[in-house]
Parts: structure tokens; C-alpha cells; sequence
């Protein structure tokens, strides 16, 4: 009985210290992320890239751990909408769709990413002794969630337009 | 003949003063924070008619835009990047493109193209709890330094996408 207490224990030690290990490689702006997600219930985890990932109303967001830039601090959704390249329209509509909604709203911007998917992003710089990111964080997953029905109504605007 | 124009430079450094106090107090949390982090810095700067702050840093003009019902969003922006022809479709085409791939992989600054043709560049975020100048000081830093490396880079995207 012992023993089985013994490897028990030592296994759930040698699986926190995994965890321990895995947020270690987060840069500063990731691990913010990271602890400031998890203290407020989104249960974040760490994907096979080392990003940060979650899960909010049934969209992936993504942070970029990004060791080389260690303070930039970036939100991704990736893939939301998807484009086709062989339909020139659709991505002509696509681009000005997501001009039209980088420049509009506040914090967020969209772009088509090398596949065609439909990504939206929001980034900041976390500044040294800024322990303080609540409003940034709260803001950029409310404005992203409530953006992407908003970038494809601006996308069926021009879809319509051209139609016309 | 000194007296006269003593008097005149007191007069007009008054009037200077008291209309910059006026609008200073018009100024939103976040914009108020930043237009001191210019006077630290001494860059030169004045607030407009709209009560946005215009400021110089390496003879190129930004905004500090006000936003008094948003009172903690910080927005910098850089005007007059690159002037589009719109009846050019190739031209537009490539600015799309480029504005596309720049937000696609860079971080912090968005640029947009506008309805009459004009590039800029803008970053948005929000000061939370910030509330002397050494709260947003490496973010402005930062912000005013991406910028003029963005100038760079979006043009590079731009002949890219034109010449293909």
C-alpha cells in the first residue's frame, strides 16, 4: 500500500513539475497572459507550438509566446471565415472587408493568413512593472468575440455591393 | 522698443498658456498621460481644434487621439504614410496586399488604408489602472519606434505585392 502511495505521489509530483516546466518556456507577456487567464476561470493550456491557448464561446484564441519579443503581447484567432484563392472576388471582398475592419474598430485588426483563413488579432506591449492588464485583456477577447460577426457582415456588404 | 516686444511675447505665452490649459482639460485619461509623456520627452506638440494632441518626432507628424467617452484607450497614430491613387486598381490592389500582410505578421501597429486613398498607421491600447507618465512611458517609446520601422516594412510589402 505504501509503495502504491509512493509511485502516486511521485507521479502527480513528476506531472507538476511538467506543468512547471511548460510555463517556464512562456515569454513575460505569455506567462501574464497565462496567469491572468487562469485567474479568472478561462483554463489556458499550452499547445504543441508553446502558445497559449483557450477557449472563449467556442473559438481557439491563441497567445503568441514569442521568446524573441518578449514583451509584445499578441491575441490570435485564427481561421474563423475561409477564403478562396481561385475566386478573385472573394478575396477582394475579403481584403477590403478586413481593411475596412482594421481600420474601424478599436485594439483589433483582421488579415487572411496564407491559407485563406480569416484571422483576428489584437496585440499591446506589456511594460516592465505594468503588472495591470485586466482592462487590455478583458477588452481585446469581448472587442475579438463581438468582431468576428462583425467582419462578416462587413464582408457580405461588399459581396452585395459587387452583386449590384 | 524691448519693453513692446517683451510685452508682446508675455501676451502671446499667455494666451498660449491658457489655451492649452483649456483643452488639456479636455483631455481623456489616457491622452492626458501620453501628452505629458511628450512634454517629458520634448517632443513638440499641440492640441487641435478636435482637442487630439499633434505631436513631431523625427520631423514626422502623429495624434494622440482623444476619446473622452473611452477614457483609458491610448491611440497613436501616424498619418500620410502613402497616398493610394484610387483609380490606379493595381495600386490599390498592392496597398490592400500589403496593409493585409503587415497586420498578418507584424505586431502592435495597424495600418489602414482610408476612403481617399491614405495610408496609416495607428496602435491602440488600454492604460487600465495607469496613472503617472512612467505607466505608459515604454509603451509610447515602443509604439513611436515600431511606427517609423513600420514605414519600412509596409512600403517592402507594397513593392512586393505590386511588382507580383
Amino acid at each position: 500500500m505504501k509503495k502504491l502511495i509512493l509511485v502516486v505521489a511521485l507521479s502527480l509530483a513528476a506531472a507538476v513539475c511538467a506543468t512547471a516546466q511548460d510555463l517556464s518556456i512562456l515569454s513575460k507577456a505569455a506567462r501574464m497572459a497565462y496567469d491572468w487567464l487562469a485567474s479568472e476561470g478561462y483554463k489556458p493550456s499550452i499547445d504543441e507550438d508553446n502558445d497559449v491557448a483557450f477557449k472563449v464561446q467556442g473559438e481557439y484564441f491563441y497567445i503568441d509566446n514569442d521568446t524573441d519579443d518578449p514583451t509584445l503581447l499578441r491575441f490570435l484567432v485564427p481561421n474563423v471565415y475561409e477564403v478562396d484563392f481561385s475566386d478573385e472576388d472573394q478575396v477582394m471582398n475579403a481584403l477590403l472587408a478586413c481593411n475596412e475592419f482594421t481600420r474601424t474598430k478599436k485594439l483589433v485588426s483582421a488579415a487572411i493568413n496564407r491559407a485563406g483563413g480569416i484571422t483576428f488579432y489584437a496585440s499591446t506591449y506589456v511594460a516592465a512593472g505594468n503588472g495591470d492588464m485586466s482592462e487590455f485583456m478583458e477588452t481585446a477577447i469581448d472587442f475579438i468575440t463581438r468582431g468576428i460577426k462583425s467582419w462578416l457582415e462587413l464582408y457580405n456588404e461588399y459581396a452585395e455591393d459587387e452583386g449590384n | 522698443m524691448k519693453k513692446f516686444i517683451l510685452a508682446v511675447a508675455l501676451s502671446l505665452a499667455t494666451a498660449a498658456f491658457a489655451l492649452a490649459q483649456g483643452d488639456v482639460a479636455k483631455l481623456s485619461t489616457a491622452t492626458r498621460l501620453a501628452y505629458d509623456y511628450l512634454n517629458q520627452k520634448d517632443y513638440p506638440n499641440a492640441i487641435d481644434d478636435d482637442n487630439d494632441v499633434q505631436f513631431v518626432v523625427k520631423n514626422r507628424g502623429f495624434y494622440l487621439l482623444n476619446t473622452p467617452k473611452d477614457p483609458t484607450l491610448l491611440r497613436i497614430s501616424m498619418p500620410s504614410v502613402y497616398n493610394v491613387d484610387l483609380d490606379d486598381a493595381a495600386q490599390v490592389l498592392a496597398s490592400l496586399k500589403a496593409t493585409n500582410m503587415y497586420n498578418r505578421k507584424m505586431k502592435l501597429i495597424k495600418p489602414a488604408l482610408s476612403d481617399d486613398g491614405e495610408i496609416f498607421f495607428f496602435a491602440d491600447t488600454y492604460v487600465g489602472t495607469a496613472k503617472t507618465v512612467e505607466d505608459v512611458s515604454e509603451y509610447m517609446d515602443c509604439v513611436i519606434d515600431f511606427m517609423f520601422q513600420a514605414i519600412d516594412k509596409w512600403l517592402e510589402y507594397f513593392k512586393e505585392a505590386y511588382n507580383n
